[in-house]
This record gives C-alpha cells, sequence and structure tokens, in this order.
C-alpha cells in the first residue's frame, strides 16, 4: 500500500472539490528536469517510476510540473507521482460515485462528444416544440 | 498497537503544555474507540460540582476507531464534555474530514484541560503541538476564521474544528463545526470550548493508518459498502439528503410545527429535500470522510430577499426547526437561517426551539415588542427570525436571554411559559413529536444529554421499508411491534438502539448506516472491528460493549446526581394532546404510560426503579469496577 497520489483541491465554504493527478504529458518536463534521471517512466508500458534510490529530494520536479501533480513524500523525502497503481488504479477503483475514469483519451472525447451532442439534440427538440 | 486507533493528545491550556497517552489493545477491546474513550475521560476528569464553563471541565474529540481506513461512512467525530445546557453528561457528534486528518497525525483522541488566559488555538501537525495566539480569529463567523488560519498556517490542507462567536459568547447552544459546516451542534460544546479561549482546533497529518489484518479488512470493506448500497433507502438519501423522509414523516404525524403545538403541517412540498433538489438550490451533494452516500447539502438561494445566501444543509431537522416550527414555510428563509445558524456556531436544533419558544411567548402575551428590541416575533416572519439568530449570537438585548435555552429563558420570563418550554434535562427537544412515537418517547426520556433521537434513533419503529421492519422482528421477535403507537417491547427496542448507536458512534460510523438505513448491521460492525484491531469479537460481545459504554456515561450522570425525576418528557408532550393523531394513537406522552415503560427499561437494564441507578452486578458483569467503588463510597449503587 502506498500514499495516495492523487489530490483534492477543495473550496470548503463552497463545498467544492476538485480532484488533481499526473496528466501523463507525451513530453514530461518532470523527467527532463531530474538532474539524476530518477523519475522516469517504464518505456514498453509507459507507466512512470520514481527510482527512489537515485532521487535527491531536490524538488525541481515539483517546480517543473505544470499543474502541480508532484508532492514530495512527507517522510522518505522523495518525489511522489502517479504510478497508476501499476495498471488498477485504486482512486478509480474505489470511487464509489464514478467520478473518476480509467480510459484511453479517445475514449474520454468520443464520451464526451456523445454528452454534447445529447444535449444539442434535445435543445432543438425544445426549440421545435416552442 | 497497530497504528489504528491512534493515540490521546493531552493539552493544558492552563500550562501550556501538551503529552501522548498511548492506548492499549485491551483498552479498545473494552471501549472501542471514539465515543467510548471519551466516556472513559471524561469519568476520570469531571467530578461533581464542575462548572461546565469552568477551567475544571475538559473538552474531548474524539473519531472513530475506523476513521482513516477505507471503512465505508465511517468518518465522524465525538465530542464530549460535562455539558452547559443540562450540567449532565454530553456527547455530540459532526462528521466532516478532521478525523481523518487527525489520524493521520497520530491521534484518535484529543482532550483540552484548563483555560487559556487569552484567545488561542491548537495547531496539530503531526508530532509537533503549537498552542497559537487566537487573537487575530476571534471574533470571526466560522466561514472566515477557517480561512484565516489555513492563510496563517499557509496550508490550505489543514482541517480546523472550530467556534464562531456563539461559541465565543457563551451561547447554551453553541456547536463546535468541522470543515466549516459539519456541527456538533446539540448541547453547547461550542460554549465550553469558548470558556476556554480556545477559538479552533486545526490539524495536519502526513502519516497513514494501518489494520490488523489488511486482506481480510478491505474484503469485509468490500461486503459492508455492497450491503450499505443495497439498503432501499440509499438512494433516496444520497439523491435528497435527510430531508427526503419528511412527506413519510409528516403523514406519520411526527414532524412538530408551531413550537410542538401541531404534529405536522398541511403541505410539507416546500420543506422537503425532494424540493430542495428539484426547485435547483441544491448545487452539490457533499460527502463527509469515506462517504458513499453524499446526504449533505451545498445549497445557494439565488434570487429574491435571501439571494446571495449560500450554506451546507439545511437538513432534516433545521426544515423544521426553522421552518415549520417557526411556522414558516419558505425554504429560502430556512437556508439564511442555516447560514447563519451555521456561521456564528449555533445548533441549529435550539436555535429554532427557543425562537419558536419566544414566538408562542409573544402570541400569548408573555412578553412584548418592547422586550424584544422592536422586532414582531410573529409566527412566519421571517426577516424577524434572522434578526433574532445575530442577537443570539452576541447576547444583544433579548438574544441574551434565548442564549440560556428555553429553559434558562423560560426560568427567567416565568409565569406558564415552562409549559411551552420544550425541553428535557435542559435540552432543546430535537425535531420528532414523541406524542406519535412511543420508542421515541422512551428513548428521549433516557437519553443522559436530554431529550433528543442522537443517542438511539429509533426510526425502526415506523416501519418504512422491510428493513425497519427486520430490525424490529430481531429484536422482539415480531415485526407488528413495528408501530409507533405500540407501548409494548419500546425497552427493547430502545436498548437495542442505545448498543448500536454506541458501537456506531466508537466506530466512526454515521448513524445513517446503521439505525436510519440499516445496511451497516452490528454483525459488519463486529467483523470490521475484529480484522481491523485482530481480536474476534462477534456481534453479541460488541454489542456488549457498546452497551458498557452506554451505562458508564449513564453512571457520570449518576455521579453528577441525575435521578429517575430526571428521565421526562417536555410538559406540553405530556399533558396537551396534539390534534395531530392518527386514530389509533392518544397523541400524547402522559405521565403513567412513561413510568409504565421507564419501569420496563430500568428493569431491563437492572437499574433501579426507584432511583433509575444502576444495580451492582450489572456494573459488575460489565467490568465497570471504578464505578462500583466509587458509588460504594457515594451510596449511589441501584437497589
Amino acid at each position: 500500500m502506498s500514499l495516495a497520489r492523487i489530490k483534492l483541491v477543495t473550496f470548503e465554504d463552497i463545498c467544492l472539490t476538485v480532484p488533481v493527478t499526473c496528466a501523463y504529458c507525451e513530453d514530461p518536463m518532470c523527467e527532463k528536469v531530474c538532474p539524476v534521471g530518477a523519475m522516469t517512466h517504464d518505456p514498453e508500458t509507459g507507466m512512470a517510476k520514481v527510482i527512489e534510490e537515485l532521487c535527491l529530494g531536490c524538488k525541481e520536479c515539483v517546480n517543473a510540473c505544470p499543474i502541480g501533480a508532484i508532492d514530495i513524500h512527507p517522510k522518505k523525502k522523495v518525489a511522489m507521482r502517479c504510478d497508476l497503481c501499476g495498471g488498477d488504479p485504486q482512486c478509480v477503483a474505489n470511487c464509489e460515485r464514478g467520478a473518476l475514469k480509467y480510459e484511453t483519451i479517445n475514449m474520454a472525447a468520443k464520451d464526451k462528444r456523445r454528452k454534447r451532442i445529447l444535449n444539442l439534440k434535445l435543445d432543438s427538440e425544445s426549440v421545435v416544440k416552442s | 498497537m497497530i497504528n489504528l486507533a491512534g493515540d490521546i493528545l493531552h493539552v493544558d491550556l492552563t500550562n501550556k503544555k501538551s503529552w501522548r497517552e498511548k492506548v492499549g489493545k485491551d483498552r479498545i477491546v473494552k471501549y472501542l474507540g471514539g465515543r467510548g474513550i471519551n466516556a472513559e475521560l471524561l469519568w476520570r476528569y469531571v467530578k461533581p460540582g464542575t462548572d461546565p464553563l469552568g477551567p475544571d471541565n475538559v473538552l474531548i474529540i474524539g473519531t472513530g476507531l475506523l476513521t482513516g481506513t477505507p471503512s465505508p461512512s465511517s468518518g465522524r467525530n465525538t465530542v464530549t464534555c460535562l455539558g452547559p445546557a443540562t450540567g449532565l453528561y454530553l456527547k455530540t457528534s459532526g462528521g466532516g474530514h478532521w478525523g481523518g486528518e487527525l489520524k493521520y497525525a497520530g491521534y484518535g483522541n484529543v482532550i483540552v484541560h484548563g483555560k487559556s488566559e487569552k484567545p488561542v488555538y491548537i495547531f496539530i501537525d503531526d508530532d509537533n503541538v503549537e498552542i497559537r495566539d487566537a487573537s487575530n480569529v476571534w471574533g470571526l463567523d466560522v466561514r472566515t476564521a477557517d480561512k484565516v488560519i489555513k492563510e496563517e498556517l499557509g496550508d490550505e490542507e489543514i482541517q480546523t474544528a472550530l467556534i464562531g462567536p456563539a461559541g465565543e459568547n457563551l451561547v447554551k447552544f453553541a456547536s463546535v463545526m468541522f470543515s466549516i459546516y459539519n456541527a456538533a451542534g446539540r448541547g453547547g460544546a461550542g460554549a465550553v470550548m469558548g470558556s476556554k479561549n480556545l477559538k479552533a482546533i486545526a490539524v495536519r497529518g502526513s502519516g497513514s493508518v494501518s489494520v490488523a489484518n489488511p486482506n481480510v479488512f478491505y474484503e469485509e470493506v468490500k461486503k459492508a459498502k455492497k450491503s450499505l448500497k443495497s439498503d432501499s433507502g440509499y438512494e433516496g438519501m444520497g439523491l435528497y439528503g435527510t430531508a427526503s423522509s419528511l412527506f413519510g414523516i409528516n403523514e406519520l404525524n411526527v414532524f412538530p410545527s408551531y413550537n410542538f403545538q401541531r404534529s405536522s403541517v398541511d403541505d410539507i412540498t416546500s420543506l422537503t429535500g425532494q424540493h430542495l433538489t428539484n426547485a435547483g438550490y441544491l448545487k452539490r451533494r457533499v460527502a463527509c470522510y469515506s462517504c458513499i452516500i453524499n446526504c449533505h447539502r451545498y445549497a445557494t438561494v439565488d434570487s429574491g430577499v435571501f439571494s446571495g445566501t449560500y450554506t451546507g444543509g439545511p437538513e432534516y431537522e433545521t426544515m423544521s426547526a426553522f421552518g415549520s416550527g417557526c411556522g414558516i414555510m419558505d425554504v429560502e428563509a430556512v437556508m439564511k437561517a442555516n447560514e447563519l445558524a451555521d456561521i456564528y456556531g449555533m445548533d441549529t436544533i435550539s436555535a429554532g426551539g427557543v425562537i419558536q419558544w419566544a414566538m408562542e411567548s409573544y402570541e400569548k402575551g408573555v412578553i412584548n415588542e418592547k422586550d424584544l428590541d422592536g422586532i414582531d416575533l410573529r409566527w412566519g416572519n421571517a426577516q424577524a427570525v434572522v434578526k433574532m439568530l445575530k442577537k443570539i449570537a452576541f447576547r444583544e438585548g433579548f438574544g441574551d436571554v434565548l442564549a440560556e435555552g428555553v429553559k434558562g429563558a423560560s426560568e427567567i420570563v416565568g409565569k406558564d411559559s415552562y409549559k411551552w418550554a420544550v425541553q428535557a434535562k435542559g435540552l432543546e427537544q430535537s425535531r420528532v413529536d414523541t406524542r406519535n412515537a412511543k420508542s421515541y418517547a422512551l428513548a428521549f426520556a433516557v437519553n443522559p444529554r436530554g431529550a433528543d433521537h442522537l443517542h438511539t434513533e429509533t426510526f425502526a419503529e415506523f416501519g418504512m421499508g422491510q428493513e425497519s421492519r427486520d430490525v424490529i422482528k430481531k429484536i422482539t421477535g415480531d415485526e407488528k411491534y413495528a408501530q409507533p403507537h405500540l407501548t409494548e417491547k419500546r425497552a427493547e427496542i430502545v436498548r437495542w438502539h442505545e448498543d448500536c448507536y454506541a458501537v456506531t458512534d466508537c466506530l466512526g460510523f454515521c448513524s445513517f448506516t446503521t439505525t436510519a438505513l440499516f445496511g451497516i448491521t452490528p454483525e459488519i460492525m463486529a467483523r470490521l472491528f475484529s480484522a481491523a484491531v485482530g481480536v474476534e469479537m462477534t456481534e453479541e460481545e460488541i454489542m456488549f460493549a457498546g452497551r458498557r459504554i452506554m451505562t458508564l456515561e449513564k453512571c457520570f450522570n449518576v455521579r453528577m446526581g441525575a435521578t429517575r425525576k430526571d428521565d421526562t418528557l417536555p410538559w406540553r408532550l405530556m399533558n396537551e394532546p396534539t390534534p395531530d393523531r392518527p386514530p389509533t394513537g392518544n397523541g400524547l406522552n402522559p405521565k403513567e404510560e412513561l413510568d409504565m415503560m421507564l419501569d420496563q427499561y430500568y428493569d431491563l437494564h437492572g437499574w433501579d426503579r426507584e432511583t433509575s441507578w444502576p444495580k451492582r452486578e450489572i456494573l459488575e458483569m460489565l467490568g465497570l469496577h471504578d464505578v462500583v467503588q466509587e458509588f460504594e463510597e457515594t451510596g449511589k449503587l441501584g437497589k
């Protein structure tokens, strides 16, 4: 069991919580800035990996990450980046309301298109009715 | 032991020091955690003669044994102290995310001793505990104070338990607010915090929680989630919140209106959770720590006189306290009152209770517009309620009288006003009309903290849904007893719920999962406990532990001087029949009927009928040997 890499940004007064996690950039800044090559990914699966024995705890990756998805482990003092739990992300598995999904970006885009078109269709129907 | 329970953190505000106390496995098996450990600590530290608002009272916040694990809907916190409203035992519970953070910092319970000279707040950051100057947050409302503390400490992920102006001004029903909108409201624990000059307990934790048998535990968690989701009320509770039940509750004539002059309203629609959702007030469903139900509401008013209102809630109780109870059916007004109660840090049930008592006193001419500083406090006047709430929180004018609660206020105002002061032991009754619900009636009368539902929640007696009837059958042997006007078997129903509710609180479960929904059964709780702690515990054994805790709480009241005469109901409910009643019910809680149920209840517990004091053999059976020793010396063992 590992510490969660997913972060929640909370605006408590308006009860709004938004999850933030590693975006899996195609050309990750965190890997580029790492001075020792500790921030890396598996070339075959593409899954991210922090080689903790190499990590200096310099925090360059934290600064470089454009969305703030990297933290420093509170006890080990090494970088923490989402490794997708080896292909079965536990945040998704435990999300009871289905707010989190693990799917290819193209599938996600298809879902989004479909949802939007359905809404448009309803709108045009109501226009026709009126 | 494995870092599941967490340590007890002691903070002494008088001497500005803090220390840790380890909690061994034996103690967890005996007192389960959370509320149980709190009860044990209160027994250890608070002796007769203590002033609830003096430095010798303690403020204890315990989070559930399972809080911090993925166990569903188990992030509740219990606040325990000598209660300022009653002078007796008080435990009050709140949700939010504070408990999980406390566990990650390595603690399960925090106990605050003494009193600071100047306003302070406590910051717990893993092993570092600081008592910090709070002069820049003292006086701020809850919403603003939370922001300022997080800015000052430079970490928005900090969780706070804090009080508003009502707590600072020692309002007898001031709440302790968790994560801004989750109130531990009942009984005035916020005033105890205020009396210690303690504005907040801010927590940040970076650790984790482990269990004894992870694989078994996570399998049990999956089963628990499945069971909870299969409950027939699960979907509705999430979609429409706690006020989803109002149609049914109103139909059963247990939804009080006009300060309990009536037990229903003619058309409940505008106050229901369904209306709140469908009319667009609800903006988000909100979850407490690890909750899969998400019954908490975030709602806003976007137009009209109360435009700009935004708040967590309103919940079932608030819909009656600020709504029907005050003759108000406009949900926007209820939301405004809810917002003010939350940011001033006051219990909505009691705040609504004192206002409707004042409305009736005004109608009957016991007080007049001059007493009320020109406020026209007639039934249904929402603007008057809004004005009065502020006066109460800041103890201005007549607000200073109402801030004492209905018992204190009726003693000040005098005349016949005690007759419509709907309280017992000093606590304003929560929003169930016990005249048409007899398990509730007995439960409210014997509740150590006063007339309310949160020591038992005998919702099952209404027989709404098969799960309710199954629970009643399990307790009594026959589902025909799932009928709220019956007086038979009420003692059995109440005692089972006491045990179950104690286990629920100790483990950190929300009572909605065990006694409003029924998906989390005592058996499931026993299995989760066993896997988490590594000690096998059966359903019977864990319920027995629940009874030990509940009995210890009762004994605390005995120590403070309570007897059978304290186990009573509000005057109105015992003497004025309600006009709203079903043909099969008497619509009243007459003394003879209550006495009969009390006799049965004391017999069932093994308590003395005359005094209500527990007998030696029952205390010894429960392993409460310290209590036996003390009561032997003070002559308080039941005969």
